[in-house]
């Protein structure tokens, strides 16, 4: 999923203070799920900034409402009447959905109230980490499951760095060397030979490197 | 400020704190009047937006027993 | 309840408006003392400056 952080209330609070109706819109999908800007979030955010602009003796009118998914028109729509009828918004989804409102609602800025910061998974509760950098070029399956572009600092290919220490990695030894996890899941699996294969140079086109990314469905294309 | 009356609210669990304020009530204790009582199943019913709205409503303390 | 109280502080109400107890159903007495408490405890930091201002 789509990890990301509410920023702090002080910044949320000081990008707000030039407007007076404020729709605070929160996303059922990802960051809902991250307790980070679902309905809940984005009802205690309104509650909490009407109490503290109040004690500035500032009366707004904040009111909030969630979608299912912002990155789309048609969820966006159902609140179209809100989104007109406010200031401003301020986004609890992801930088996708901040950006999908600016471009269906051009008229109405929508500024973003949480930090996007990974593509991650639960790991305990209460912890996202990250999983996946979205590459464009998968090498999960030379590497027993464990990616080493999401996992290792330094995103090699070709095994552990020299500051692969004890299993942990240099960069912050509380962290897991990718490459230690990778040889000793491929290990485990009787699979080291994996590790023995050559490989061209990963193409990193179909990363960031190449400019903005687009998949298409031809069949769905008019 | 003399004659300030806190309004209080007391979120309480049905089976700890809002039977012990029933049993205070039984053994005749006096507690102040400002103290009013909303009965939660369960002290895990609680929710950040209950307390949040409550004090956005004016309550001047809260306390959840459980 | 930690979350609640730090949010407390952020939006300029205060922590100490708010507290968790914990206890048993034979506790009458001491449910009595708590209520009696938060009266005084909340009596000294005034009324919830929100109330003022609505």
């Amino acid at each position: 999923m789509i990890v990301g952080d509410q920023k702090p209330f002080d910044t949320i609070k000081a990008m707000l203070a030039d407007y007076q109706k404020i729709l605070i819109l929160g996303c059922e999908t990802c960051v809902a799920v991250c307790y980070a800007g679902g309905k809940k979030e984005a009802e205690v955010l309104a509650s909490a900034l009407r109490m503290a602009y109040r004690l500035e003796g500032q009366e707004k009118e904040i009111s909030d409402a969630a979608v299912q998914r912002q990155c789309e028109y048609e969820y966006n729509e159902e609140v179209a009447d809100q989104i007109k009828a406010a200031d401003v918004v301020l986004s609890l989804a992801c930088g996708i959905g901040v950006q999908t409102m600016n471009e269906q609602f051009p008229e109405k800025l929508t500024l973003p109230g949480l930090n996007t910061t990974c593509l991650g998974q639960p790991t305990e509760p209460g912890v996202w980490e990250e999983r996946c950098q979205a590459c464009g070029d998968c090498v999960l399956d030379m590497t027993g499951g464990i990616c080493p572009i999401a996992r290792c600092a330094k995103n090699l290919l070709d095994g552990p760095c020299g500051g692969s220490q004890n299993g942990q990695c240099e960069i912050n030894p509380e962290i897991p060397c990718a490459w230690q996890l990778i040889y000793d899941r491929l290990k485990a699996l009787d699979r080291l030979d994996l590790m023995m294969e050559y490989h061209p140079p990963k193409n990193w086109s179909t990363s960031r490197d190449g400019g903005l990314r687009r998949s298409t469905r031809e069949l769905l294309m008019e | 400020m003399t004659d300030f009356e806190p309004q209080i609210l007391a979120f309480c669990c049905h089976y700890c704190a809002y039977a012990a304020a029933d049993l205070t009530g039984s053994m005749r204790l006096p507690y102040p009047p400002n103290v009013k009582i909303i009965h939660l199943p369960c002290s895990g019913k609680i929710d950040v937006l209950y307390l949040l709205q409550a004090f956005e409503r004016g309550a001047d303390g809260i306390f959840v027993a459980g | 309840m930690e979350y609640v109280k730090t949010l407390l502080d952020k939006i300029g109400l205060g922590a100490e408006r708010l507290e968790m107890f914990l206890l048993s159903s034979s506790e009458g007495a001491r449910f009595a003392r708590i209520a009696t408490e938060m009266t005084e405890r909340i009596r000294e930091l005034g009324p919830n400056p929100l109330r003022a201002k609505a």
